[in-house]
């Protein structure tokens, strides 16, 4: 309604429209916009230096200075609002002459002899040139002087070319909602400062770059390291090249420069291009994106060396020259994840957590820090192309004849593009015969897929980021940390409660968001169901529910609302530890709206209940009717670049693309025609998911593993790792020798994004392009030829030659696809569904019905049941596991950007202050995590965030694996583990002796043996 | 800070009457002396008549720019539905101006008694008084009387008994000039930095918090209660040219002059009474050079010129300069002109936001020359730089701070360009002693 009426005001205030003129041309525009606007309507380019597009106005440059009709002073064109008969000169004689003094005063304190003569190097110089100033400086004052960032390893300072137009300062507040940047002092001794002390990690910065971006004189700029990215052309690239950042599910398009096959540097879009991002980006996107040169990349087949081909076929010899017998079958001259977690860590000389680390020499390469250890390479040889897909295609029919075809499995990625996933998928059902087709989505939101598939049999986000960032009035948002994991997304959600909107957020931790929400409700990790049912329960006893969209739009009510009855805000105060109050104040904030979105990520589904917990979510948006309306989205937020398409494209063991069952005969007929295999290839029977396979016993003999590091990110580390040894065949297709790869008998090198084309999906449903910008390293190839030569091999068609002829393939067999092609791709590319070839995409969905048979969504009464594995004596803390903001789950990447690893280069536990002064546990202290399963040692990191008896690991570290930690307990419907309960002990690790002793003892055994 | 001096028989003491007395400075003494009726008078009324009592009066804003105060509140819709504000601003820091502070410290029930009548005049019910941080004698001054105020229930929810609301605090400025500027005060109320904002908006439309917002000088608002309860015609009397400049404007008179202090005139005295007879003309052996007579941000008059003058907002402008602020600055021949519009040009520098590039840039480099001519070392070149500089440093910024800076120093090298040459050929200043230079 507010919207409407909003709507209606725009409108109307629009309906008197100023006609003016502007250098002699008549235009037309409407009431409240500026005469810059006006002008850049028509094209006249009034310069600018401190407007930038969607900044706040401050009007502070004065250059923009015009002459205006009947106003005998110049006015600011960014900031004076058109009239009726305005006759406006933008180069008039008094205009250019105050121009010529703007910039006249700004070169006095400007290095003007480092403008190149004739040139320019940035926006300011250019008008500098365009209003030919003279660049010889008349007066004594001194260079202008900022906060610098010496030893910064992503963003630099140099502020003697700063002009004080203040862009970086708004940017920083503004956009990002962060407030790092300042002006500083009075007068000449203005400057722009970094927080209070200069240091960026005390104001808070975030690294996000937004400020590089906009500075229109390098004052602020980036640096990439210069070994790896190419030392002699940082500053001069030859093209650009657009992509879309590879980390999380928003979907940030970015730019890539190029020079030769060097990318030399990431910039995002220009803000006014429609893209998710509105060109932001934020420190991973930014900085993050030079593990793309890390030397570590593969960049030949490797063979582990006890393979030999005799009489023309391949086959395992233990004897073979160079194959040391201490390896085993499968495995090599390192420590296992779990040795690695217990491996004694030395007290670091700083303190890893502040001050902030700084790189000694920010122009050096210090790779070196992490990267893959030289003996991971000893088991293997390097090979050509022929052998090593000789040798998969070999064991992989060996397999299947023998053993039968769902004795082999493969991982797809979420990193891969919608083709290369298509093309796995295909190639295992195809080719193979089998359904075992999974990927990490399993351990991220198969749980919101499964709920509302049951609930509104559909698996993606109902509305937009955009909606959210504009329209919505209330946003709830449950076990996101979005400022962190999805960070330009987070800042969207600052600037809509900038905007007005009320912020509801539901997490045990007190995260970003959760300090600035208007609610928070910091619950007892696992019990979101019954928080959820006590929300539900006080809107019906108010009556606040929205009872003709329950009518019209939904089954199954009157179950949940007599399900709901026992949990009133009391009684779910005693299971989540939420005050009642505030459980009251936050359903009547979240009913009354009128437009509230819902979102939520990986602290709803990585539960053992995960798929309830989500189903009682449903419950609460659909009893309000908060779906289906604009403004009013729903939406699991994505955590990977193509988590959404992956699935879409079927890599998952139940459906094939689009979501349609391998059991129904019908569709496996469509399938098996379009891929020219006779219908009996293909399994009727639904695969293993990664959890089932990943498990002793499981009928798995085989692997084929695309782009996935499952030995970090599955639960219960060390069992897997040891499955995986365990192994039959084992192939590896990925950018780096991983954690995994390591076991493997052949590794492919695959193409980083890069290096390839290839589409993927963000989180609200938009499929985008990304371009290729390099060719990939030695002899990588791009996975998509990796997979078609595969395919062939394995003898099944596939008339393909590039991504493009892929999506044509995708398209004819996923109805929400029907009108996608590459050429369409170009710009913000398309939300599906797409319907045909001119369709435009659906920015929300369910606006009417519900794509069910009957047009309804179900509810789906749930009861609360506790995690399955709650604190006791023996194990007293919740452990939660989950992402920081310079890593990215298991770290293959992020632990290869100098920038990244730069600013988290230590694993750290978050454990709160009362805890570890108890302890006597001072931050940056080694201590020892202690679960049923494993035990860790990392470093202490004292926040305020967790609550006592609770502490936070997060999951992208090799040496202190989270994992080794967690509880396999799995969800019975989706099979998504409880990443996110479980329960550890706490003791700081005192004496490095005693710590040895129990290394001696050997690793697991003793430690269990103490423990049960 | 002393006692004021004793009334001068030509003085109008309207808003200077008590000053000294300290017993006007309790409630129970204010009373006495007739305070608070205007208010409960105003209370009664509607809105619109007591804004209608202003405009009749003539009454003009006393800060500077002279703006037509009952015009000014007129500008407040009543019932648009937002809150509005009234703010007061007592950041008195123009150099030679400190009336404001001394009806602070004297009469400060006459300014609360004045802001609540603004406040109901205006719909607002939130009255903001920004205090000069270094005022910490009116501070307290006003912080006692408002303490006062508010116990004895004269404001509050339920003001005077009347059922309306009003309610004042004062805000305490932190050292800043810019402060002064109403919009930038209004920034500074919000917790922000000090930087003046891009008008339009006006305070009118989008002020503080973004809400409509009237903000008056203090003697603006001191005024107020008297011409309520005396009526608009007996203010309007007090005018001795121009129709246009009624009221009695308290003047600050400091710098080489025999009897520096406050004074209050009626609007229109001559210029040449003031400074001679009343203010007892220059020190003994000297004789008038330059006066500044409406703080430092108006254009510098000659002895001539000041002579020639009415004292009211029409009459300085006739003569060259401005009624700015009211604060008289007298310099006599010991003084270098150059070294005093340097200094001036110094503060200006010194006090600039740092927004716009002419003001940052503008009054820093002009600061520098100005100091390198009277230290000896110009040229005749310099002279044409500052002028060009002050040129581009008027009327092209936010604010008018630029425009202060500049105005002094054109008009000291129209009126005074033989100090400046003396200065840049002598390569020294001429008034200081050789063995100095």
């Amino acid at each position: 309604m507010l919207c409407i009426i909003r709507k209606h005001l725009a409108f109307s205030h629009r309906r008197t429209m100023p006609t003016l003129t502007i250098d002699g041309r008549t235009t037309t525009a409407s009431a409240g916009t500026t005469i810059l606007e006006a002008a850049r309507a028509l094209n006249i380019d009034v310069p600018t230096l401190c407007w930038y597009p969607k900044l706040p106005i401050v009007g502070n440059c004065r250059i923009c200075l015009v002459s205006v009709s009947d106003n005998p002073k110049l006015v600011p064109a960014c900031a004076f609002h058109v009239a009726d008969g305005m006759v406006v000169a933008t180069e008039s004689a008094a205009a250019v002459k105050n121009r010529q003094s703007v910039l006249g005063m700004l070169l006095e304190r400007y290095p003007t002899e480092e403008i190149p003569e004739n040139g320019s190097r940035n926006e300011f110089e250019q008008l500098v040139r365009r209003y030919s100033v003279p660049t010889t400086r008349r007066s004594s004052l001194p260079p202008r002087t900022g906060d610098e960032r010496e030893g910064d390893p992503m963003i630099q300072h140099d502020m003697s070319t700063c002009i004080l137009c203040t862009r970086c300062v708004r940017a920083c507040s503004d956009i990002q909602v962060v407030g790092v940047l300042d002006v500083a002092h009075r007068g000449e001794h203005a400057e722009i400062v970094v927080g209070a002390d200069g240091n960026p990690e005390h104001a808070g910065c975030t690294w996000c770059g937004e400020c590089v971006r906009v500075c229109p004189t390098g004052a602020i700029h980036d640096i990439v390291p210069l070994a790896k990215m190419a030392a002699n052309v940082m500053d001069k690239p030859s093209s650009k090249v657009r992509s879309v950042c590879p980390y999380c599910g928003v979907g940030c398009q970015i730019d890539l420069e190029i020079r030769g096959n060097d990318l030399v540097r990431v910039t995002s879009p220009w803000i006014e291009e429609t893209t998710p991002n509105d060109g932001s980006t934020c420190v991973k996107g930014r900085f993050g994106l030079d593990f793309v040169q890390h030397r570590d990349r593969l960049a030949k087949p490797l063979i582990r060396r006890g393979w030999a081909k005799r009489d023309n076929r391949w086959v395992w010899d233990p004897q073979e020259s160079g194959y040391s017998a201490e390896w085993g079958r499968r495995g090599g001259p390192w420590k296992q994840i779990e040795r690695e977690g217990n491996t004694k860590k030395r007290r670091p000389m700083f303190n890893p957590l502040r001050p902030l680390q700084m790189l000694d020499a920010p122009l050096g390469d210090p790779r070196d820090r992490v990267a893959t250890p030289n003996d991971w390479y000893a088991p293997f040889r390097e090979a050509t192309w022929d052998e090593a897909l000789e040798l998969i295609t070999q064991q992989l029919t060996h397999l299947r004849d023998n053993q039968g075809p769902d004795s082999l499995a493969c991982f797809s990625s979420a990193k891969c593009s919608n083709e290369e996933n298509y093309l796995l998928q295909r190639l295992f059902r195809a080719g193979v015969g089998t359904n075992n087709i999974d990927h990490c989505t399993r351990l991220c939101h198969s749980s919101s897929v499964s709920a509302m598939q049951r609930s509104m049999n559909t698996s993606a986000a109902s509305g937009s980021m955009r909606e959210v960032e504009h329209e919505s009035d209330v946003i709830f948002i449950l076990g996101a940390n979005t400022t962190e994991s999805h960070p330009v997304f987070g800042a969207a959600i600052k600037r809509a409660q900038r905007r007005g909107a009320k912020l509801i957020v539901a997490d045990p931790r007190r995260i970003e968001l959760a300090a600035l929400a208007n609610i928070h409700l910091q619950l007892v990790p696992g019990t979101d169901v019954a928080l959820l049912n006590g929300l539900l329960n006080h809107i019906l006893a108010e009556g606040l529910e929205d009872n003709a969209f329950i009518a019209s739009r939904t089954h199954g009510f009157q179950d949940v609302a007599a399900a709901v009855k026992p949990y009133t805000p009391d009684m779910a105060e005693g299971i989540t530890g939420v005050p009642a109050a505030l459980i009251r104040k936050a359903a009547e904030l979240y009913a009354r709206g009128p437009h509230s979105s819902t979102l939520w990520a990986m602290g709803l589904t990585q539960h053992r209940t995960g798929t309830d917990i989500v189903a009682s979510l449903l419950n609460l948006v659909l009893a309000c009717g908060k779906i289906g309306r604009w403004g009013s989205a729903m939406m699991p937020i994505r955590g990977q670049n193509n988590v959404q398409g992956a699935s879409d494209c079927g890599a998952i063991p139940m459906v094939y693309t689009d979501y349609q069952p391998v059991t129904d005969p019908g569709i496996r007929h469509m399938f098996a025609e379009v891929w020219g295999v006779p219908d009996d290839r293909l399994s009727l029977e639904p695969g293993l998911k990664v959890t089932q396979i990943v498990k002793e016993g499981s009928p798995v003999r085989g692997m084929y593993i695309m782009g996935e590091n499952p030995i970090i990110s599955d639960p219960d580390v060390s069992h897997a790792e040891d499955w995986f040894r365990e192994l039959e065949f084992l192939a590896v297709q990925d950018l780096f020798l991983t954690e995994t790869a390591r076991y493997a008998d052949v590794v492919l090198p695959g193409a980083s994004f890069a290096e390839k084309v290839g589409t993927y999906v963000n989180t609200e449903r938009r499929i985008q392009l990304a371009l290729k910008a390099i060719e990939p390293p030695g002899e990588a190839r791009a996975d998509i030829d990796i997979l078609l030569d595969l395919t062939r091999r394995m003898g099944v068609h596939a008339p393909f030659t590039d991504a493009a002829g892929v999506m044509l393939e995708i398209a004819s067999v996923t109805p929400s696809w029907r009108g996608v092609t590459h050429e369409r791709l170009g710009g913000a590319g398309l939300q599906y569904p797409v319907h045909d070839e001119t369709h435009g995409g659906t920015p929300f969905l369910f606006d009417g019905r519900f794509p069910t048979s009957d047009g309804k969504a179900t509810l789906v009464p749930v009861d609360y049941l506790p995690a399955a594995e709650l604190p006791d004596k023996d194990y007293p803390f919740f452990m939660n596991t989950g992402r920081q903001l310079y890593h990215w789950h298991t770290g293959t990447m992020t632990r290869r950007s100098t920038g990244l690893d730069s600013r988290e280069p230590t694993p750290t536990v978050e454990i709160s202050m009362t805890d570890a002064r108890e302890m006597g546990i001072a931050d940056g202290d080694p201590v020892r995590i202690t679960s049923r399963r494993g035990s860790i040692e990392i470093a202490a990191r004292l926040s305020p965030r967790v609550a006592r008896r609770q502490i936070f690991v997060p999951m992208h570290y090799r040496e202190a694996c989270a994992n080794l930690l967690t509880n396999p307990a799995l969800d019975p419907y989706a099979h998504i583990p409880e990443f996110k309960v479980c329960a550890v002990r706490v003791a700081p690790v005192r004496a490095h002796d005693a710590y040895e002793e129990r290394e001696e003892l050997g690793g697991r055994v003793a430690l269990s043996a103490g423990d049960d | 800070m002393g006692f004021p001096h004793a009334i001068h028989a030509r003085e109008e003491a309207v808003l200077s009457r008590h000053f000294g007395d300290s017993n006007a400075l309790s409630l129970d003494g204010w009373k006495q002396r007739g305070g608070y009726k205007a208010l409960e008078m105003a209370l009664g009324m509607e809105p619109a008549a007591i804004v209608n009592v202003l405009k009749e009066s003539g009454l003009r804003g006393r800060g500077g720019a002279g703006f037509p105060t009952g015009l000014k509140w007129s500008f407040m819709k009543p019932g648009d539905g937002k809150p509005h504000y009234l703010c007061c601003n007592a950041d008195e820091s123009e150099p030679g101006t400190f009336k404001d502070r001394e009806i602070m410290r004297w009469t400060p029930h006459a300014l609360i008694e004045g802001c609540a009548i603004g406040s109901y005049a205006i719909g607002a019910e939130t009255c903001f008084i920004y205090i000069r941080g270094e005022f910490s004698e009116p501070l307290r001054a006003v912080g006692n009387a408002l303490g006062e105020a508010y116990d004895a229930g004269v404001l509050g929810a339920n003001a005077m008994g009347t059922g309306k609301t009003v309610n004042i605090y004062i805000h305490k400025g932190a050292g800043a000039y810019i402060c002064g500027e109403e919009t930038a005060l209004m920034n500074s109320i919000e917790g922000r930095r000090g930087n003046p904002r891009i008008k339009p908006p006006f305070p009118a439309v989008a002020g503080l918090f973004g809400q409509p917002t009237t903000i008056n000088n203090v003697e603006t608002l001191a005024a107020v209660p008297q011409i309520l309860v005396n009526g608009a015609e007996w203010y309007k009397k007090f005018c001795l040219s121009n129709p246009k400049s009624t009221g009695t404007k308290l003047f600050s008179v400091c710098g080489n002059i025999a009897k520096p202090g406050n004074y209050e005139v009626v609007l229109g005295f001559p210029f040449k009474d003031f400074l001679y007879e009343m203010c007892g003309g220059p020190l003994p052996g000297r004789k008038f050079k330059a006066i500044v007579p409406g703080g430092a941000s108006v254009p510098i008059q000659t002895p001539e010129e000041a002579e020639a003058t009415l004292m009211d907002y029409e009459g300085f402008v006739a003569q060259g300069s401005m009624l700015g602020s009211g604060g008289v600055i007298v310099f006599d021949d010991s003084q270098c002109m150059v070294k005093l519009i340097g200094r001036f040009a110094r503060f200006f520098a010194h006090e600039s936001c740092a927004q716009c590039t002419q003001c940052r840039e503008g009054t820093a480099w002009v600061t520098k020359i100005l100091e390198r001519i009277e230290a000896g070392g110009g040229t005749m070149q310099d002279l044409d730089t500052l002028l060009e500089l002050s040129e581009n440093m008027t009327g092209k910024t936010i604010c008018v701070l630029s425009d202060s800076c500049a105005a002094p120093i054109v008009s000291g090298i129209k009126k005074f360009r033989h100090e400046f040459e003396a200065h840049i050929t002598g390569k020294r200043c001429p008034l200081r002693s050789r063995s100095v230079a």
